[in-house]
C-alpha cells in the first residue's frame, strides 16, 4: 500500500512541481531580461496573470478537431515526459530504458504543435513549422551522439542510474567524465530551448509568431504552458545527464535554475540567426565535438 | 450572498487577468505608431503594466488605433478587429481618430472612429506623449473594473449600425463579415 | 557648387549647356544648388536625356501643379546630380482637359510609380506606362481629388457625415 501511495503521490506531484517551476522560470526570465535591458520589467507572477487572462477569454477560435487535438497532444505529451524525468529522489515511473522513453515522448510535443499549426491554414504557421523541423534536424544530431556517449559511459539506459552514478563527487559529473559530449550539448542547448540565437521558430517580427499565429485564448494558454514545460524538460534532462542530477529536490532545482539562468543571459544579448545558419552551425562544431566525445568514450575507457 | 455577488466573485480572476495583461496588437495604423516603440522598450517600459506587443490579432486584446485612418487602413482595421478574441478593447490614440484631427477635411480619412468600430477610450494629442499611454492604460483598468469597457458587446449588439457605416465609406464590403468575396488586388 | 571666387560654377555651366542645346528652354537659378528649366511639352524628353547624360542621373520625384486659371497642368521632374550637388526642376505645361503625356519610363524606370500617383490624383494619362491602376485611394469613384476644382469640404461632409452622432 505504501509503495502504491508513493507511486500515486509521485505521479501527481511531479507534474505539479514541473508546472510551478516552469511558470516561475517564465516570470524570472522576463524580470531578468528586463533588468539586463536596464528597465524594471513585469512582476514575477506576470505569467500567471497572462495564463489566467488567456483562460478567461470569452471567445476561442478553433480551426477544427485536428487543431484542438494537436494542442492537447502537445501539452499531454509534455506532461507525460515530465513523469519520466527523475527529480532528486522522485522517480515514480522509472524503469530500465527510461532515457529512450523520454526521447520518444519528447517528440510528441512538436508533433502536436505541428498538427495544430497545419490545421490553422496560415502560411506563417507553415513557415514556422518548417523552421522548427529543420532546427530539430540540426540539434538532434549532436544531441543523440552525446546521449550515446553518456549511455556507453554509464553502461545503462536508465536515467535514474545515470544520475545516481554521478553523485559520488563533483568530479563524477558527466560534465567531467564525458566533457566533449557535454560541451556539444551546451552549444545546442539554446536551440533545444528555443532561445536566442536560435529563436527563429516563433519569430514575432518575421513570421508573426510562427506556429502560434492562430492560437488565442485557451489554446495559447495551453501552448504557453507547454513551451514552459518543454524548457523545464530539456534543462532537467541536461542536469540529470551531465550535472549529476540531485541528491534531493532542492539541489536538483538549484542546478536547473543555474542552467536556466545561463541560457537566459545568452538569450538577452544575442541576435537571431537564420535557419540555414543554425543548421550549418549545429552540424559543424557541436556534431564534431559529440562525435569525438563518443569515439573517446568507446576507445579510451569507461 | 445573492447570485450577483457570487458571479462577481467568480468573474474577478478573469477581470484581474484582463486588466494586468493587456496585449497590444502591433498593427501600425498611422503616423502615431512612432510613439509606441519608445513606450514598449527600455525607456518608458510598458511591460511593467503587463502591456506587451503581439504579432498577431489572435493573441492581442488591446487595439491601439494610432494616427489617421485612411479608407484602405479602415478595411484592414475592421478585418483585424474581427479576428481579435473577446473581450477586446480599442483605444483611439491621437486626434485623428477623435475628430479627424489635422485631416478633418481630407477626402480619404475618416473623421470619427467611433462610427466604424466601437472605441473604449480616447487619447487626444498630436502625438500624445508616452506618459499619456500609461494614463490611458490605467484608466482602462478602472473601466474594466466597473464593467464599462464593453465595446465588444456594443459591436455585437449593434452590428447592423456599424456595418452600415462601414459600408457607406467602403462600398465593396459584403453585408456580413463572414462573406468576404475575393477582391481584385489593385495595389 | 561654388568656386574660390564664390560664383555658382556648376549651375552657370549647366545653364549654358542647356540653353546652347535647346533654344526654347528658359533656365533660371533661384539659389545656390538649384536650377529651374522650363520647356514646351515637345522638348521635355530631350531636356531629360541631356540632363541625364550630364550627370543628373537621380530622378527624385515627379510632381504636378494645377494652374486652374491658366487652364494648364504643370509637370515638374526633380533631378539630382551626385557629383555636382545640384537639383534641377524640369517643368513643362500640358492642357487641363483630358491631359496626356509621354511616360519617361524608358529614361528612368522608377518613374512608373510617380506617374501612377499623378494619374490617380490629377487624371493625367501617361502613354507607355503599363501600370496606371489605383494606388493610394480605395475604390475611388469621384473626380481626381488633387485638382483645384474638386470640392474637398463638400466631399468630406457628404462621405463621412461629420454632423452625424455616433453611438
Amino acid at each position: 500500500m505504501g509503495v502504491v501511495t508513493m507511486w500515486v503521490v509521485g505521479i501527481i506531484v511531479l507534474p505539479l512541481l514541473a508546472f510551478a517551476v516552469s511558470v516561475l522560470f517564465l516570470g524570472v526570465s522576463r524580470k531578468v531580461t528586463a533588468r539586463i535591458q536596464r528597465r524594471y520589467g513585469p512582476p514575477l507572477y506576470q505569467p500567471v496573470i497572462d495564463v489566467v487572462k488567456l483562460l478567461a477569454q470569452q471567445e476561442n477560435v478553433s480551426h477544427g478537431v485536428v487543431f484542438d487535438a494537436g494542442v492537447v497532444l502537445a501539452l499531454g505529451g509534455s506532461i507525460a515526459t515530465v513523469l519520466f524525468i527523475p527529480v532528486g529522489g522522485l522517480h515514480p515511473l522509472s524503469t530500465g530504458g527510461d532515457l529512450l522513453v523520454v526521447l520518444y515522448l519528447m517528440l510528441l510535443a512538436p508533433l502536436g504543435l505541428a498538427l495544430a499549426a497545419g490545421a490553422a491554414e496560415n502560411p506563417n504557421a507553415s513557415v514556422g513549422v518548417s523552421r522548427k523541423l529543420i532546427l530539430a534536424l540540426g540539434y538532434e544530431v549532436p544531441f543523440l551522439l552525446a546521449l550515446l556517449a553518456v549511455m556507453v559511459q554509464a553502461e545503462t539506459t536508465s536515467l535514474v542510474e545515470i544520475a545516481r552514478s554521478q553523485q559520488a563527487s563533483v568530479l563524477g559529473w558527466g560534465l567531467f567524465r564525458v566533457p566533449l559530449s557535454a560541451l556539444a550539448v551546451c552549444l545546442v542547448l539554446p536551440a533545444m530551448l528555443g532561445l536566442r540565437p536560435f529563436d527563429m521558430v516563433t519569430a514575432p517580427q518575421e513570421i508573426a509568431s510562427g506556429p502560434l499565429v492562430e492560437f488565442g485564448g485557451k489554446y495559447l494558454a495551453l501552448a504557453a504552458l507547454q513551451s514552459a514545460l518543454h524548457s523545464y524538460i530539456v534543462i532537467a534532462l541536461f542536469v540529470n545527464l551531465f550535472l549529476g542530477g540531485g541528491a534531493n529536490v532542492l539541489t536538483f532545482l538549484a542546478k536547473v535554475f543555474a542552467v536556466f539562468l545561463a541560457g537566459l543571459l545568452v538569450n538577452a544579448v544575442y541576435p537571431r540567426v537564420r535557419i540555414d545558419q543554425a543548421l550549418r552551425f549545429c552540424w559543424k562544431w557541436p556534431a564534431l565535438l559529440a562525435l569525438l566525445g563518443l569515439v573517446a568514450v568507446m576507445v579510451i575507457g569507461r | 450572498m445573492d447570485r450577483a455577488q457570487i458571479t462577481k466573485i467568480l468573474k474577478s480572476p478573469g477581470k484581474w487577468g484582463q486588466k494586468y495583461s493587456l496585449w497590444v496588437v502591433y498593427f501600425c495604423t498611422g503616423c502615431g505608431i512612432i510613439e509606441i516603440p519608445p513606450v514598449i522598450t527600455s525607456r518608458w517600459d510598458a511591460e511593467r503594466f503587463g502591456v506587451i506587443p503581439t504579432a498577431t490579432p489572435r493573441q492581442g486584446n488591446l487595439f491601439l488605433i494610432t494616427g489617421y485612418v485612411s479608407l484602405k487602413t479602415l478595411g484592414a482595421i475592421i478585418r483585424t478587429y474581427d479576428q481579435m478574441l473577446d473581450p477586446k478593447y480599442v483605444v483611439g490614440f491621437g486626434s485623428c481618430p477623435v475628430n479627424g484631427g489635422m485631416y478633418w477635411d481630407s477626402y480619404n480619412t475618416i473623421k470619427s472612429l467611433d462610427k466604424y468600430i466601437p472605441v473604449d477610450g480616447w487619447i487626444s494629442g498630436c502625438m500624445p506623449r508616452p506618459e499619456a499611454i500609461f494614463i490611458a492604460v490605467t484608466h482602462l483598468w478602472t473601466l474594466i473594473d466597473k464593467g464599462l469597457a464593453d465595446g465588444y458587446k456594443r459591436y455585437q449588439d449593434n452590428y447592423e449600425f456599424y456595418r452600415e457605416n462601414q459600408r457607406r465609406v467602403l462600398p465593396h464590403l459584403p453585408k456580413f463579415a463572414g462573406e468576404y468575396e475575393a477582391e481584385a488586388v489593385t495595389a | 557648387m561654388r568656386d574660390s571666387a564664390g560664383a555658382a560654377v556648376a549651375e552657370e555651366d549647366q545653364k549654358r549647356r542647356i540653353v546652347a542645346a535647346l533654344r526654347e528652354c528658359r533656365v533660371t537659378i533661384p539659389k545656390q544648388g538649384r536650377l529651374v528649366a522650363e520647356v514646351p511639352r515637345d522638348s521635355l524628353l530631350t531636356l531629360l536625356l541631356l540632363l541625364k547624360a550630364d550627370g543628373f542621373e537621380h530622378l527624385s520625384m515627379i510632381s504636378c501643379v494645377d494652374w486652374i486659371d491658366a487652364g494648364e497642368l504643370e509637370l515638374v521632374y526633380h533631378l539630382w546630380s551626385y557629383e555636382k550637388k545640384v537639383h534641377v526642376m524640369a517643368k513643362t505645361r500640358i492642357g487641363r482637359e483630358a491631359p496626356r503625356f509621354l511616360s519617361i519610363i524608358p529614361i528612368f524606370r522608377h518613374a512608373q510609380t510617380y506617374e501612377r500617383e499623378i494619374h490617380e490624383m490629377f487624371g493625367v494619362e501617361f502613354e507607355g506606362n503599363p501600370r496606371q491602376v489605383p494606388f493610394l485611394l480605395d475604390h475611388w469613384q469621384g473626380p481626381p481629388p488633387m485638382r483645384k476644382d474638386f470640392d474637398l469640404r463638400r466631399h468630406a461632409t457628404e462621405t463621412f457625415g461629420v454632423e452625424e452622432k455616433a453611438l
